[in-house]
């Protein structure tokens, strides 16, 4: 991996860690619907697979095909999981989080230039 | 309730081949949720999140055909212009000039190809994912390529007889009238199948471009 695939962007640690989350449950839709209920983003189908590609060929993750069923239209579901990198990359991400946010607090003094 | 037609058309349409059944099937998977409660807006979900989606992909999947359309409309519009800035359009109309080159390249090249060419010719054009053969590829260039050949030999005869007609009635009386409105009656012919050729090519290029990726 170079060193600008080691970053994460916010919405790539939203959708690995939703990934986590579903466990054996996560495709598209479950992934969409945890993102609008759990922090209020609203992503559009197209939007969100486009990302999970953009995580797979990194090797952040993997995917398989699931089972058709009735109200999917007769149309298979594709379900993704993390692997040992994506969860590396996804711990380093928190790690530097933490790191950066160490020692700060959002009060109004920290905000306002003078 | 089943989403809207249309829109899950071009949606499908847009898709890559490997993301069809994942990107249809959660939508309609929520789709059937949300029409449940709300059938109006469970339609204007579905209609948002396809042409977001559809449009999304759109440059990906058909970049080809987009290119191929707009290197159409550039010429349409040029050729439309340069008219435009030689004097009144209307001149460059003629219908008996059509009549002439058209409809017998057309028949020519029905009688000279199989349906199924004339098909895949078509889809070729417009359909990025269609999987053919060698054989199959050849064949549908095959179409473009003698209807633009047709058009140009039909446009040939049309100026040679509209020469010979000239030619015939022609005297010291009448030698301005001819070589002036006729003669350019009897180019446009020439003219016609000249934009018929340049489009066919453009098609024979479309084709062709696939031959070679087939090969290599």
């Amino acid at each position: 991996m170079s060193d600008k695939e080691k970053f994460l962007g916010e919405f790539e640690q939203f959708i690995l860690l939703s990934i986590l989350k579903l466990n054996d449950n996560a495709y598209g839709s479950a992934i969409r619907q945890l993102l609008a209920e759990a922090v209020e983003r609203d992503v559009t189908i197209g939007a969100l697979y486009t990302t999970l590609e953009r995580l797979e060929k990194k090797g952040l993750l993997t995917s398989k095909m699931g089972e058709i069923t009735p109200e999917r239209g007769g149309r298979a579901k594709k379900y993704f999981k993390l692997t040992a990198q994506g969860q590396k990359a996804l711990k380093r991400s928190k790690e530097a989080l933490t790191n950066m946010w160490q020692g700060l607090s959002l009060s109004m003094q920290h905000r306002v230039f003078k | 309730m089943n989403p809207p037609k249309f829109i899950e058309k071009f949606l499908h349409w847009t898709l890559p081949t490997e993301l069809k059944d994942p990107i249809l099937g959660d939508l309609a998977e929520e789709y059937s949720c949300l029409a449940e409660q709300a059938p109006f807006k469970a339609n204007y979900w579905y209609t948002r999140q396809a042409m977001s989606t559809g449009l999304q992909f759109l440059t990906k999947t058909k970049s080809g055909l987009i290119m191929f359309l707009l290197g159409i409309i550039v010429f349409i519009s040029m050729i439309a212009l340069a008219m435009i800035m030689s004097g009144e359009i209307m001149m460059f109309v003629n219908v008996p000039s059509i009549l002439v080159v058209v409809p017998p390249a057309l028949m020519l090249t029905l009688a000279s190809s199989s349906k199924q060419s004339r098909c895949h010719a078509i889809k070729l054009l417009f359909s990025e994912g269609l999987e053919l053969n060698s054989a199959q590829l050849h064949a549908a260039k095959q179409v473009f390529t003698t209807f633009g050949n047709m058009n140009m030999l039909m446009g040939s005869i049309g100026v040679i007889i509209g020469a010979i007609a000239m030619g015939s009635t022609i005297n010291s009386e009448n030698i301005s009238h001819l070589f002036g409105s006729a003669f350019a009656v009897c180019v446009l012919t020439l003219f016609y199948a000249l934009l018929i050729k340049t489009l066919c090519y453009a098609a024979e290029a479309k084709i062709k471009f696939k031959i070679i990726n087939l090969a290599s």
